[in-house]
């Protein structure tokens, strides 16, 4: 129901700050200006629960916890789960293991996402600087490139135009080893 | 916490970025997304709207830093102008240059700090790190959090008032313990000591090798050096640089490039003497007038002597105060009961 470590100290001096109620700026001994702005939720009392015991025999009991009563049904699989387990998903009651096979299948549990598109172009743009490497190096970003076109997404709005480069410059760089080779081998046939 | 579909995000103020990591915000529906991004793949964490519980700024005082700055950023420009001017425009460029770099890391130096405390714990928002930039974002931010969280009816407030709990601002009954520092009152290992004391008998031995050169030293110096630097990446390898600050870090790493460069030469020099030896004569007397060049070993042995005793009077004099320092637990402000 308060402000909790690190927010109370100073960054600099590592001072305790006592900030102002009312988001007014106070300045610490050594000059650093704090602000502190304090929402409703600050003073809300904490709604989670451990769980109660198994009060008589027969009771419904939790799947994870054998020893504590079940207090609902998970809306997905049908599991009884206790006060620790019940996670109110919107309007559904879902269990912890419910709540983790959708963390594949929803943006709002993803914690981390690979970035395909700037891995590709960092391995064209590599490339170019040593050409004898793109006979490798294009078909890898090609590849990476089209994952980064179909794959999911970063989350923050982000523009798919390093994958198009990506592609452009390795189909380019392949089109030229493959000149190349065929220059090579024409040249060959004439002597 | 509620299920939504796909948010649309918006990109809030703020933007912490270097050569391989960059940190931003982006506001969502019904939550504040971090994003913290290493250039090829990206981390996420949400602060949702209805749990945000206060949001902290720090501002770092700015004092006559940012005058500073552009005075030096002036001067430079006009320095480089005139360099210019004056027909000396390579020195003009890399002033030039030099200024430019100033101006970058001055425009981008880090002048505040801000959390957010939810129900779950705080967290630092490293891409609010400018004063400017962070004031735009918590205001949106704070206008969002608002609407999201509504006001708390008056009954209600005043029987959480009354309640135990104490208020956010009041203060903490108990400080918390200040955490205890393992590492600082660890001192530095006896092999520096050992290896200045060693670093001075080769100063000696140097010296004394300028007045009576004997071609017995010619093995014995490289190899001493040579066990001199193990002495001092030996414990630099176990402990750390992280004990030895301030004096003692500029004795050690000063004497590691010095008589690093030193020991490179010495045994180049030793072995190609001793392949030499073998073939002519005449080049083993041309090697043996360089190495009677007394001005050059005087020189080294004074600059080894140097080095010995500057590492010995860091060592010696550091760790005898901070014996005195450091007779009790250590803290972040220093011994405990001080």
């Amino acid at each position: 129901m308060r402000l909790e470590s690190p927010l109370t100290y100073c960054h600099v001096c590592l001072a305790n700050i006592a900030y102002a109620p009312d988001g007014a700026i106070v300045s610490c001994r050594c000059g650093v200006r704090a602000q502190a702005f304090v929402y409703p939720a600050i003073f809300r009392l904490g709604t989670s629960s451990a769980g109660e015991a198994v009060q008589a025999e027969g009771e419904a009991v939790c799947f994870a916890h054998e020893d504590k009563r079940a207090v609902a049904a998970c809306d997905s699989c049908g599991r009884f789960v206790c006060g620790l387990c019940r996670i109110e998903w919107g309007s559904r009651i879902l269990c912890p293991t419910c709540i983790n096979a959708a963390e594949k299948r929803t943006d709002l549990l993803t914690q981390s996402r690979p970035l395909y598109d700037a891995m590709a172009l960092a391995i064209v743009l590599g490339s170019l600087v040593i050409f004898t490497l793109s006979l490798v190096t294009a078909p890898i970003a090609i590849y990476l490139a089209i994952r980064a076109l179909r794959a999911p997404r970063s989350l923050a709005p982000r523009t798919m135009v390093r994958a198009w480069i990506a592609l452009s410059i390795a189909v380019l760089e392949l089109g030229g080893c493959g000149w190349l080779l065929v220059y090579a081998l024409m040249l060959g046939a004439k002597r | 916490m509620t299920a939504t579909a796909r948010s649309h995000y918006v990109r809030l103020p703020g933007r912490k970025s270097s050569l391989l990591r960059r940190d931003t915000l982006w506001l969502g529906d019904d939550h504040v997304l971090f994003v913290r991004s290493s250039r090829f793949s990206e981390d996420y964490r949400r602060f949702y709207l209805a749990d945000i519980q206060a949001l902290v700024l720090q501002e770092r005082p700015s004092g006559n830093r940012r005058i500073i700055d552009w005075v030096a950023i002036g001067v430079s420009a006009v320095a480089v102008a005139s360099l210019f001017f004056t027909q000396h425009q390579v020195w003009g460029v890399l002033l030039g240059i030099v200024a430019g770099l100033y101006a970058w890391l001055a425009l981008r130096r880090e002048d505040c700090k801000a959390w957010v405390q939810t129900a779950v714990g705080t967290a630092e928002l490293p891409s609010l790190c400018r004063v400017k930039s962070a004031r735009k974002a918590l205001a949106i931010i704070g206008e969002k959090v608002l609407t999201a969280q509504p006001p708390m009816p008056v009954e209600e407030l005043s029987r959480v008032l009354e309640t135990p709990p104490p208020l956010p601002f009041a203060p903490a009954p108990q400080p918390p313990p200040l955490p205890v520092l393992v590492n600082a009152a660890r001192p530095a290992s006896p092999l520096y000591n050992a290896a200045f004391v060693l670093l001075l008998g080769l100063g000696i031995v140097k010296l004394s090798t300028a007045f009576s050169s004997s071609a017995e030293f010619v093995w014995v110096m490289p190899i001493g050096y040579f066990c001199f630097l193990a002495m001092l990446i030996t414990p630099l390898v176990r402990h750390g640089a992280k004990n030895i600050r301030g004096g003692r870090s500029a004795a050690v790493f000063t004497s590691l490039i010095v008589t690093g460069s030193i020991a490179t030469y010495s045994l180049s020099w030793a072995s190609s003497r001793w392949q030499r030896r073998l073939q002519d004569a005449n080049t083993q007397r041309l090697y043996d007038m360089i190495e009677r060049a007394a001005p050059l070993q005087i020189g080294l042995g004074v600059v080894l002597l140097i080095l010995a005793i500057w590492g010995l009077l860091a060592f010696l004099t550091t760790s005898a105060s901070s014996e005195r320092r450091t007779s009790g637990p250590q803290t972040l402000f220093g011994p405990e009961g001080s």
